[in-house]
């Protein structure tokens, strides 16, 4: 039967552009239906009030909330609207999803993050299983990641170096700050191992894209360069530019319908003027970032899937991750420096671009083998409202008046923070899951997501160490202040799971090629298909397995 | 809700006919000609507003004044974004009027005849209750926004604040017509 295209991508984020690339590239027909709005490199600006401290690359929690589930002081589960109170779990509603907004810290799993389960024991109350894949089959699309998307930086030989095709990354390392000599000398000196990061961020111009400009405003803002390597500046353009390729923004997807033979025939969603419209197409695939990507599969529900779409199981939803670990900070005088140096510290163009991974297995005494992780050190980003709003937050009291002044002033001319980011594993656990609102409803009158954000209690010990790690680091760097905090809040940026990929259909979702057990002509290619989701950032996993999975259409194309 | 929208986008894109951050003069954002619902603060609150913020970053010759930062014309605006959540525009509307009442238990007085330390005393009295720490708390941090945010929200005037703690702003910064509110999700 003709059908309006040959392939049909819900979503237009880093899951969704690399199908989008490697399909159109081979001649197939494809629509990517996008629910937010389309903005090009002269779109964007560096305002803090429109782009952290409003909703403007997402929806507005009164149009469209979700309800988060947490624990009250009772130990009760509480589920409150956002729109009243709460985190926001959107990300970035855009073509181009919030891979436009990432600060683009990469790295890869590693050869043990495919197997945990079976490593490292599953723990009570704890869910993880192996992934039906290895690092092997993935390792050839995380390469292609490097050239396509754009990664930059240096390998560095270390105890937990994955294995690699090639020996180094495709672009040299973008220009650092001073901090990271500072840190190299304290890494070694301690023994450890100073790594360079791995970064989505064009350090020379490459593909009609240009090279980072250093802007300061990078992570949470849009690139005005093109160097970030977006699923809109890396591979939908690209896409476009075949011609096969059309993109809808404004286009707001809201239900997957099947036919008899159980396949997806057509999806239905509200175009810009709030008009339901059809299109229909061989193979669906969904890609709204995990949340909202379980979310319409269980809003499909219909007489073949009473329970959702593809979800007999009961598994649709189940599974979400985080990211486990927390944050630490240190903070450097300018009364403890050179006049210059403090300065050339004090400024935040350049990257810090360092992280440790000595950890990535822990083996103590106390902890016995556990699995460890990543530290990232960075730079705070510059938002100076964001830095000044806690300057006024003291512990007890609000701090005004002159007390106030004189404090902004010493936090922003004589202090330089430097911070560090602990990434270990959340392992999955039956409180961490999506569901749909039995009582919010969007403006569409569509039931919300909602989320239950659970953490499994296992995830705070390495979380613990590692934070102790990065704190001795700082602390030979010279730094003062030094604190860490390391809990079991979610991540709203960092999300996958939710329609986990495996070998047994009772247990997951989708098969290893990231196609539903129970409807053959329909894929998930986002963050969505992770049984556990590693010690790093996810997104070049996402976009590595989202090549794969495009691949997998190709053959069944 | 609708026409509200049109109305904020409307005043947001149509302060001027230039495009560039107005460096030179500071103009207010709602203009004496703009319809009179813009205006949601009478000259009463507007002053025991002025008073309170005067307190809160008072002119001791550090950093730019509130001549620069123009937080009551900001809270005016921000009054005036649909999207504001209600709880915190109910909150900011009803604040004034606890402090007036804080200021009368206290010593029988309007906020703005009081000196210096009877005004401490009373914004610390109204800070003890939890929903006056609210209201005080989103007051500073609109107030924090007025200092550091960008000048094309006619706040920040000549980029004071940013002048004032050495802040390199990003480029491109917000202009007249794009900032929040212009452009974005469902726009
Ligand atoms: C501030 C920030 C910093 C980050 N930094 C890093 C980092 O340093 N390193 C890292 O690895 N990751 C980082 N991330 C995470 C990274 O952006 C995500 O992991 C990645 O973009 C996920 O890809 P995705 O395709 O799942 O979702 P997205 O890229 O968010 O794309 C999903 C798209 O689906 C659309 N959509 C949703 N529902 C519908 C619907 N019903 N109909 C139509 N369209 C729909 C959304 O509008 C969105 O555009 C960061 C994220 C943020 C927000
Ligand atoms: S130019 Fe560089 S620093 Fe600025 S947003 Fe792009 S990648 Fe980030």
């Amino acid at each position: 039967m003709a059908t309006d295209y040959d392939v049909c991508i819900i979503g237009s984020g880093a899951g969704a552009g690399p199908v989008a690339y490697t399909l159109s590239q081979k001649g197939y027909k494809v629509l990517v239906l996008e629910k937010g709005s389309w903005f090009n490199e002269g779109d964007f600006t560096k305002d803090e009030i429109a782009v952290c401290r409003r909703s403007t690359y997402t929806p507005s929690l009164q149009d469209e909330p979700q309800v988060i589930e947490s624990r009250n002081q009772k130990g009760n589960w509480e589920a409150v609207s956002n729109s009243r109170s709460g985190p926001d779990f959107w990300n970035g509603c855009m073509v181009g999803g919030s891979s436009n907004l990432m600060s683009g810290f990469f790295h890869r799993l590693k050869p043990i993050d495919f197997r945990l389960a079976s490593e490292f024991g599953q723990y009570e109350g704890d869910t993880s299983t192996d992934w039906p894949i290895t690092y092997d089959d993935l390792e050839p699309y995380y390469t292609l990641v490097e050239s396509l998307v754009g990664i930059s930086g240096r390998v560095v030989k270390h105890a937990f170096l994955e294995p690699r095709s090639t020996p180094d990354y495709p672009f040299p390392p973008l220009t650092e700050h001073p901090f990271a000599e500072k840190f190299d000398r304290a890494a070694t000196a301690l023994g450890y191992t100073p790594l360079p990061l791995a970064r989505a961020i064009l350090s020379v111009p490459h593909n009609q894209r240009n090279a980072c400009s250093y802007s300061a405003y990078c992570g949470s803002y849009g690139c005005t360069t093109g160097a970030k390597g977006s699923s809109r500046a890396a591979l939908l353009n690209a896409a476009i530019q075949t011609g096969n390729c059309d993109i809808r923004s404004h286009s707001l997807v809201y239900q997957l319908v099947t036919g008899r033979k159980g396949r997806v025939t057509h999806v239905r969603y509200f175009d810009a003027r709030g008009k339901r419209r059809n299109v229909d197409a061989r193979i669906f695939v969904v890609a709204c970032q995990a949340i909202e990507t379980s979310r319409l599969l269980l809003l499909s529900a219909n007489s073949a899937f009473p329970n959702g779409l593809a979800n007999r199981s009961g598994q649709v939803g189940k599974n979400l991750l985080f990211s486990g670990g927390g944050l630490g900070s240190g903070v450097f005088r300018s009364g403890d420096y050179p006049a210059d140096e403090f300065s050339a510290m004090n400024d935040y163009h350049l990257f810090v671009n360092r992280a440790l991974q000595d950890w990535y297995v822990i083996d103590t005494e106390k902890t016995g083998r556990i699995k460890g992780g990543t530290i990232d050190f960075l730079q705070a980003h510059a938002n100076p409202i964001r830095r000044a709003v806690q300057v006024k937050n003291q512990e007890e009291k609000l701090l005004w008046g002159s007390g106030l002044k004189q404090a902004l002033v010493e936090e922003f001319r004589e202090r330089v923070r430097l911070n560090f980011e602990v990434f270990c594993d959340w392992h999955p656990n039956p409180d961490c899951f999506i569901s749909l609102s039995s009582r919010v409803k969007d403006l569409f009158g569509l039931p919300v997501a909602q989320i239950r954000t659970g953490y499994h209690p296992a995830d705070l010990l390495p979380g613990e160490f590692l934070a102790e790690k990065g704190k001795e680091l700082l602390r030979q760097m010279g730094a003062q202040e030094v604190s860490a905090s390391i809990n079991g809040s979610p991540s709203p940026n960092l999300v996958a799971g939710g329609c986990r990929f495996g070998k047994d259909p009772e247990t997951s979702v989708l098969d290893s090629e990231c196609r539903a057990h129970e409807v053959e002509n329909l894929f998930i290619s986002d963050g969505s298909f992770m049984p556990t989701g590693g010690s790093v950032t996810p997104t070049w996993t996402v976009y590595a397995n989202a090549f794969r999975v495009a691949d997998s259409i190709a053959r069944q194309l | 809700m609708h026409s509200s929208r049109r109305r904020f986008i409307r005043n947001t894109l149509f302060v001027s006919g230039v495009v560039l951050i107005p460096m030179q003069a500071c103009r207010r954002i709602f203009k004496i000609t703009d319809p009179p619902e813009y205006f949601l603060f009478n000259t009463s609150d507007r002053k025991l507003l002025e008073a309170v913020f005067s307190h809160l970053f008072p002119d001791d010759g550090n950093g730019p004044g509130l001549d620069q930062i123009r937080p009551v014309d900001y809270l005016e605006w921000v009054l005036n974004d649909p999207k504001l959540e209600r709880r915190s525009s109910e909150l900011l509307k009803k604040g004034t009027g606890w402090l007036r009442q804080v200021a009368k238990d206290k010593y029988n007085a309007e906020f703005i005849r009081l000196g210096t330390e009877a005004r401490e005393e009373v914004l610390r009295e109204l800070e003890a209750q939890k929903k006056g720490k609210r209201w005080l708390s989103k007051l500073m941090t609109y107030l924090m926004e007025a200092l550091l945010g960008s000048p094309a929200y006619a706040i920040n005037c000549n980029q004071a604040g940013w002048k004032w703690l050495n802040h390199s702003a990003g480029y491109p910064q917000a202009s007249l017509t794009v900032k929040y509110g212009t452009y974005g999700y469902g726009l």
